[in-house]
Parts: C-alpha cells; structure tokens; sequence
C-alpha cells in the first residue's frame, strides 16, 4: 500500500472571494509499513492533506496514486478505498453516535458489508487492541472519559482493519498521562500489525519517541522531511514556523554548543539521561 | 460542499450601504418588498430596478456574488414559472399538447412573476449581504421595542435570533466534519432509496444534536456566569443612532415611494 502525492494542489471554494489555497504542489511518497509523523503548525494543510489519502477531498490539479491507483479517476471504488485507508478524526464526539460502544466500533464493518459473526469478532477485537475491557462494551460512548472516547474512535476505524491508519491530532486535548497512553498505545499497533500509520501532530513532543520518519508543513507546502534526527538539526528553520524540537533535543544540544562532549541529537528522555551520566562520569573521572 | 452556500451571508465591504443604521435598511427593505406588489404595468420596473441597482452599485458587493446566491433558489423560481405557465387560463390558447395549454396570459403573468420574485429575494439578500446578524437582531430589536408595552417579550426574541444566526455557520462546518468522519468508516450517503437515505442521516444527525446540546448548555453557562438575566436595565456597547446619512436614507425612501406612487396613477 503505497501512497503517492503527484505534484498536489488543493484549493477550497475555488473561483470565489474564499479561495483558499490549502495544499500548494505536494509530492511525497509513502511507503508500505512506515510509522510517519505529519507536523505542522495550525492551519498549515496537514487535515487537508491526510483527507486526500482516503478520498474524502480530491486534489484541484496533481494527482494521488494509492496502490499505483489514481483515485480522481470516475470508476475508481471510494468505499474500497476507505476499507483499505483508515482516517481517526480529531473529535471523537464527531464520530460516536450508536447507544453502545461495541454498536460503535461495528458501524464501520457493517458498512462494509461482512457477516454479523466477521463482524461481531472484529469489533471485540479492536476494542481489544485499544485496551477497552468488556466491562466498557454495552456503556453509552458518551459517558466515557476524553482519552477513552479516542479509544473507541480508534477502534471504529481499526475494526475495517485498514492497511494504512491515518490519525488526526489523536493526542489534542488530553492530559500529559492520557497522551502517552494514546501514543503507547498508537506505537503499539504500528509493531503489532505492521500497518502503515501515519500521526499528524503539531507537536514535536509527541511523535519524536516514536515515528521513523517525520514530515513538516508549513503555509500549504511539505518543508522538511527525513528521519527525526535529521529533521531536528534545522531547529533555526522550525522555530521560524512555530514548531520547536523536543526540549531534550534542546537541552543536549545547549550543552554540546557550551563546549561539552554530549551528543546534540538525542531524542528520547533516556538517550539523553545515558549520555549525561556518560559525561558526567567522563568528567571525575569515574569508570563507566 | 455544504459550506459554500452564500445565500444571504454578510460580506464584508466598507460602502455607504455597510454603515447605515440597521432600522433603515430593514425599514428600506419593507418599503422595497411592498413597492414591488404597488404597480400592475411592466413601468413600475423601471423605477424598482433603478433603486435595487443602485443600491447595489452603492454596496459595493459584487454582481456576480449575488448572482451566485441566487442560483440557490432558481429551483423555487423555475416551480412558480411552470405552475404559472401552466395553469393561468386564458381566452385563446398560444400552444397544446395533450392536457397542456399555454395562454398569453400565463407567460405575462409568469414573466411579471419571475421578474418580481427575482427583485424580492435580491433586494431582501442585499440588507444580509450588507448587515451583520448582530446588527440585524439589534435593529429589529428597537424597532419592535414598542411591542414590550403588550408584554411581547422582543429582547428574549431578538437574543435567540442572533444565537441562532451566529451558529449557524458554525452548525454547517460540525456537520461537514461529520459527514467526512461517517463517510471515513465506509457511510454512504448518496446510495439507496428514500428509506436508506434517511438512516443514513442517523450517524449524522445524532452526533450534531449531541453537539448543538452541548453547546447550548455551554453558552448558556458562559451568559449566566456574567450574570445575563435578560433584557432589562440592559445597556449595550454600541447603542444605535442615527446619523446624518440615516435620515437621508429614509428621504431616498420617501422619494422612491412616491415615484412608484406616480407611476401607479399614470401608467396603471
Ligand atoms: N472546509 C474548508 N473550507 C475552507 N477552508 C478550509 C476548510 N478546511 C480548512 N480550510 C483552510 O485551509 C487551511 C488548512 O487547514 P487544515 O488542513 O485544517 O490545517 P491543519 O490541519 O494543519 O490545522 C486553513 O487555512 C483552513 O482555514
Ligand atoms: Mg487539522
């Protein structure tokens, strides 16, 4: 399942004093199985962007290959396409509307047309996966908490069981320990199925630890890209758009400009703890 | 795409029409929809069309902007015509088919039909083009104010309008977004017959009342934490008043009556 952005152009309301352009000549491939991080300041096209993945919005000029498939063509199947390309919106609370969370997350298979037992062994699976207990699975979607209502949203969309997982700020109004559990958890599903997943985030934090590739917005267009280490040597260029690496990469690239040995590029909290103790035991002398 | 609809949205310009009072282009717009229903002769458009298209010209909004809001109720338009058409009888017929016959009179009062209804929607959506809801509610607001004394409760009723006017753009964008997260998990809205077609409204509108719930209950909250408990010893922000302009608007107004008045007398 590979995805191919042909020199992609999207304009909204196009021809009216609204025009809007939100994605301006974007290429970009991507391919089978990757774990890639979508960030962007708001505004910069990155919903805009991931809708042309699974049809939802076509391009104005360019082209979009999905499986070598241009997906602008007439007879080209929509709803095959969105069985094979998932897309977990931003609001849960756009999505929730059965009486029960199991009814929820069998929607999208019904659509599909399985059979009810294909069915019914789908959507305890998925909710399985997202770490819904049973106990949670006649419970009305609206009373769950915030991080548990993203659970549910997540599974509706895994429950087709998509080959490519596309999610939209999953981790938007969460607290710092609901994040991490939803990015656990995101992680989780990327090494267990080896499905294509794609986390649009406008925070470095959140997708550093985990993505293999990261790609950058800005105004309408793909800036930057490449693995997060190679991303986060331009710093300079992300600050002018409103993005920031994370603070550990911030930090240990301070203290290796101060003159000490560190490396500048470490990424997650532990790298960075290893290489301080690594320094701070250079420093008097004690044996690692 | 549903947001595209510009029926009557504000646009936003800076011309003489943009600044006058609200009362007188509401009470501008009355004098316009009653001026149309004064005249039986083709005349009376002369002096109509001359008012709208100057109005418009001082709008600054631009024609093809109306035109295009228009084009969402050329369906109610071409029904009036046909029916018109069709079943105005007359002495001799013009044209038969079968059951159908066409008079000259149905295609006189059709083409008076059509070019009224036209004027009417056009010059009732250049006071929406030109007049922002808060606005609209505010003048409405004072020139119903009278009706207080018969306990008529107006400020209550301006209030829910503008809430309502506020929301709606609001209300169509959720709706776009959950139209796109339904038609992500594989909903389909444009297949089946009348009866799969309205289930699958269900994963729409359920999620939409949801929200507008919420929502409600959230700004009611909001209004009662600063202590909104109605209309009385209310002041406001932005009190209206008339200025200048205002005055010579309604003087424009009067004169335009009277010259459909004229009109009337002498060419029937
Ligand atoms: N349905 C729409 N109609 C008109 N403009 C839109 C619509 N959706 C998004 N936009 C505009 O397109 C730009 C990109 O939006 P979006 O893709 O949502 O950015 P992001 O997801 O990065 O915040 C923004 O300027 C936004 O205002
Ligand atoms: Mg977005």
């Amino acid at each position: 399942m590979s995805i191919i952005f042909d020199h992609v152009t999207h304009k909204y309301s196009p021809g009216t004093t609204m025009e809007k352009t939100a994605l301006n000549d974007v290429n970009l491939v991507i391919n089978d199985g990757e774990f890639i991080g979508l960030i962007g300041h708001t505004g910069s096209g990155k919903s805009t962007l991931i809708q042309h993945m699974n049809g939802l919005l076509l391009p104005t000029s360019g082209t979009v290959y999905v499986d070598g498939e241009d997906i602008s063509e007439k007879d080209y199947s929509k709803k095959m396409l969105r069985s094979k390309v998932g897309l977990v919106f931003q609001y849960p609370e756009h999505q929730l509307f059965e009486p029960t969370v199991v009814k929820d997350v069998q929607f999208g298979p019904r659509n599909l047309g399985l059979k009810p037992l294909e069915i019914e062994y789908r959507s305890f699976e998925a909710l399985k996966n997202v770490g819904i207990g049973d106990d949670l699975f006649d419970a009305s979607p609206f009373e769950l908490s915030g991080g548990q209502k993203r659970r549910v949203a997540i599974a509706g969309v895994l429950a087709m069981k998509p080959k490519v997982l596309i999610l939209d700020e999953p981790t938007a109004g969460l607290d710092p320990a609901g994040r991490d559990e939803i990015l656990g958890l995101i992680s989780d599903i990327h090494k267990k199925t080896g499905i294509t997943v794609i986390l649009v985030s406008h925070s470095m934090e959140d997708v550093a630890n985990y993505v293999d590739r990261i790609i950058v917005m800005n105004a309408a267009s793909v800036v930057l890209e490449g693995p997060p280490k190679a991303v986060f040597t331009y710093a300079k260029e992300l600050e002018g758009i409103g993005l920031s690496v994370p603070q550990v990469t911030q930090i240990t690239r301070d203290l290796a400009n101060k003159g000490f040995e560190i490396s500048p590029d470490c990424i997650t909290l532990e790298e960075a703890g290893e290489e301080l103790l690594r320094v701070y035991r250079q420093r008097k002398g004690i044996p690692g | 795409m549903i947001r595209d609809i510009t029926l009557g949205q504000y646009y936003p310009e800076n011309s003489i029409i943009h600044r006058l009072d609200p009362r007188v282009k509401i009470v501008g717009t009355l004098v316009y929809l009653v001026s149309l229903f004064l005249f039986k002769s083709f005349w009376g458009y002369i002096p109509t069309m001359i008012f709208l298209f100057s109005c418009i010209h001082l709008s600054k909004v631009p024609f093809k902007h109306i035109v295009k809001g228009l084009k969402a109720v050329v369906m109610l338009l071409m029904f009036t015509l046909i029916c018109n058409i069709i079943f105005t009888r007359g002495e001799v017929p013009l044209f038969e088919w079968k059951f159908i016959r066409i008079y000259p009179e149905g295609l006189r009062t059709a083409g008076f039909m059509g070019i009224r209804l036209t004027l009417l929607i056009t010059g009732s959506s250049l006071m929406t083009f030109t007049t922002t809801p808060t606005q609209l509610t505010d003048g409405l607001e004072r020139l119903f104010a009278p009706l207080k004394l018969f306990k008529v409760p107006v400020h209550e009723v301006a209030m829910m309008m503008s809430i309502a006017l506020r929301f709606i753009p609001v209300l169509l964008e959720e709706t776009d977004k959950i139209m796109k997260a339904q038609q992500a998990r594989g909903a389909d809205f444009e297949e089946g017959n009348i009866f799969q077609r309205a289930k699958a409204m269900v994963p729409i509108l359920v999620p939409l009342f949801i929200s507008s719930f919420r929502r409600a209950g959230d700004l009611a909250m909001a209004m009662e934490v600063r202590c909104y408990h109605g209309g009385e010893g209310r002041t406001r922000m932005k009190p209206l008043k008339y200025k200048g302009r205002d005055f010579i608007a309604y003087g424009v107004q009067l004169l335009y009556l009277a010259a459909l008045i004229l009109v009337r007398i002498f060419l029937g």
